[in-house]
């Protein structure tokens, strides 16, 4: 690992940890979190939705990349496979988000979401 | 893998295999055929598809115990909870199917399109239920959403629709993001996906000396956000009436049984093994120490999702929204049944699904049926029904009396079993006859039930009184064609039918 870090040009004494990635992706998912409860606007709530779905990526990724079980057949490419596959489901996520939102656009004129409540409470 | 290696792993997922071959010819079917036919045609494709994907589940091509193993790796497992599961989400399919052919809903758009995206929501469904990796479990978890957010905002040209599709999106888009993030967290402490390897190692863990419950409890969290978002468990309830009132009827018929029963398969199926445990608060101590608090977890979740669901129902107008209600309350009381962790309330679950399945699909039958008449699903619509048709006002009755759960009907056995359940849990924490928290906790339990019971039967009767006994300005009788008048009379015979329950006992206790 360390020539790895070594080719960051990073200071090879300190190696980057499991701990910061986990750190980064917390970060992450506690602001996509806030993006996506203080948003007013339907896309800032999707970017925030992203944003989750990156942390969780991230996660995958460092424990993968940290934990012991790669070495087992079946489970060796959890981690990578797993972010391949959120990275499509985003994708998809978002466009089934537009088309709705066009709809939407076309419906209420706007996307703001405090602006559409044409039902009761 | 060989071919033959292929062919062997792909017989146990034969019923999805087919699906997705119908989900291909509806769409090919609905570009060819005209506008006018289409819906008919497309109607009997898609209806005949599922009908042999069931028949293929019913009759596996492969026993069920040389599958339990799993194929694919481990990823698709078979055992009695996906049997029993997948035969009720493709009956629900097909019953959509049946009920979107019923509806004027839907009319002027082409049916391929949202045929096809209902068995696409179905084989979502069917996988989820039958995964046991967490990967294959969120793909499929996500096929059924995607499926069901389009479904719901269908009418394009409808606000009410457009709403309650942005709402099931953003509600839903967030609560996968927060379980995803979940699962990260279980197998960076598990170190596998595999959903038994997962549960295994938690329980290994906990039995030992300074297990440290946080992150399991956070991680266990999150996860719980993903599945209580398609259950409509409270507190992730609020995007439950607005879908269900805004949504084409079809689609809220389909989200309440399919979507619903998919967010409890999937729960059953990760805590499947602790059901096998017999962890009850009384034994948390034996050998559990670090699971005591899930059935108390359950046990809160579930008086706050079915008194919430309740209450809230008590000042509704809109039948549909009421029904919404209703189902949430619903899922309170299934969420009862996970307080217990012994086999016998896993099939507890699987028995009252199996009745709420039938009772709910009937009584939005007969809301579709009023609104193709009437042209409405508010209260005031239902207002001298009993004088206008009898036989529908009567079946909707049968419906209500159902689902709050009084004798002649299935959801009183559903009810019974449910609550005998809990109940001897608490006499079983006993000791002799001197009561325990243990079984003080499980009695209280009990009696909210009983009272949520009798607090539903208060907006019940709203809807009984409504057609009863109040008058419409129209009061000309209602003719209704025999599919309609027959599928309500068939839904209502099923339930009362259902009294004789032994079959079902005995599908739900192949588990």
């Amino acid at each position: 690992m360390n020539e790895l870090v070594n080719s960051w040009g990073l200071n090879p004494a300190i190696p980057v940890g499991l701990n910061a990635y986990l750190l980064v992706a917390a970060i992450l998912f506690v602001l996509g979190l806030i993006a996506c409860m203080a948003r007013r606007n339907a896309i800032g709530i999707l970017i925030g939705v992203e944003l989750i779905i990156n942390a969780a990526i991230i996660n995958f990724m460092a424990f993968w990349r940290f934990g012991g079980s790669q070495t087992d057949g079946s489970g060796a490419l959890v981690g990578p496979l797993f972010g391949v596959f959120l990275i499509l489901l985003a994708a998809c996520e978002a466009a089934v988000a537009l088309a709705i939102l066009l709809s939407l656009y076309f419906n209420f004129g706007t996307i703001e979401v405090d602006s559409i409540h044409q039902m009761e409470r | 893998m060989t071919t033959a290696q292929l062919y062997l792993n792909c017989l146990p997922i034969l019923p999805e295999i087919i699906l997705s071959a119908v989900i291909c010819l509806v769409v090919l079917l609905d570009m060819f055929v005209p506008l006018g036919r289409s819906r008919v045609v497309c109607g009997l494709v898609a209806f005949a598809g599922t009908i042999v994907a069931l028949q293929v589940v019913i009759n596996p091509p492969v026993a069920v115990e040389a599958a339990l193993g799993g194929t694919f790796g481990g990823m698709i497992t078979m055992d009695g909870l996906s049997q029993f599961f997948r035969m009720l989400f493709l009956g629900g399919a097909a019953i959509t199917i049946v009920f979107t052919l019923g509806s004027v809903e839907t009319i002027h758009y082409r049916q391929g399109e949202f045929l096809s995206l209902i068995l696409g929501a179905t084989l979502g469904a069917c996988l989820l239920v039958a995964s046991n990796n967490f990967l294959m479990f969120f793909l499929s978890l996500e096929t059924l959403s995607l499926c069901s957010y389009v479904l719901a905002a269908y009418i394009k040209h409808q606000r009410l629709s457009a709403e309650a599709g942005l709402k099931y999106l953003l509600y839903g888009a967030v609560a996968s993001g927060v379980m995803v993030f979940g699962i990260s967290y279980f197998y960076g402490m598990t170190g596998t996906v595999q959903i038994n390897g997962v549960i295994n190692s938690v329980m290994i863990a906990s039995s030992m000396p300074g297990f440290n419950v946080v992150p399991f409890l956070l991680a266990t969290v999150l996860v719980l956000a993903g599945l209580g978002f398609k259950m409509a468990m409270v507190p992730f309830q609020s995007w439950a009436p607005d879908v269900y009132q805004g949504a084409p009827t079809p689609v809220t018929a389909f989200l309440s049984v399919v979507s619903k029963g998919a967010g409890f398969a999937a729960l059953l199926r990760v805590t499947l093994p602790f059901f096998a445990t017999n962890a009850t608060v009384a034994n948390a101590t034996a050998g559990l120490a670090g699971m005591a608090h899930l059935p108390v977890l359950f046990a809160i979740l579930a008086v706050a999702t079915m008194t919430f669901g309740n209450l809230v129902a008590l000042r509704q107008t809109d039948v549909k929204r009421l029904l919404a209600y209703s189902s949430i309350a619903h899922a309170g009381f299934l969420l009862m049944g996970m307080s217990v962790f012994q086999p016998d309330s896993a099939r507890a679950i699987m028995f009252y699904f199996f009745m709420y399945f039938v009772m709910n699909l009937g009584a939005f039958w007969v809301v579709i049926v009023v609104i193709n008449r009437i042209g409405g699903s508010d209260l005031a619509h239902f207002r001298g029904l009993a004088y206008r048709n009898w036989k529908l006002a009567a079946a909707m009755f049968i419906f209500l009396i159902s689902l709050t759960g009084i004798p002649p009907t299935a959801g009183f056995v559903a009810k019974l079993i449910l609550f005998k359940v809990v109940i001897s849990a608490g006499i079983s924490a006993m000791q002799g006859a001197v009561m325990t928290p243990a079984s003080w906790f499980y009695f209280g339990l009990a009696i909210v039930g009983v009272i949520n019971s009798a607090i539903s039967l208060v907006y019940y009767m709203k809807i009984m009184r409504a057609m009863a006994f109040e008058r419409s300005d129209d009061s000309s009788r209602l003719d209704l064609n025999w599919v309609e008048a027959g599928y309500a009379m068939a839904f209502a015979a099923a339930t009362v039918g259902l009294l004789y329950f032994e079959p079902i006992a005995n599908l739900v206790n192949q588990l």
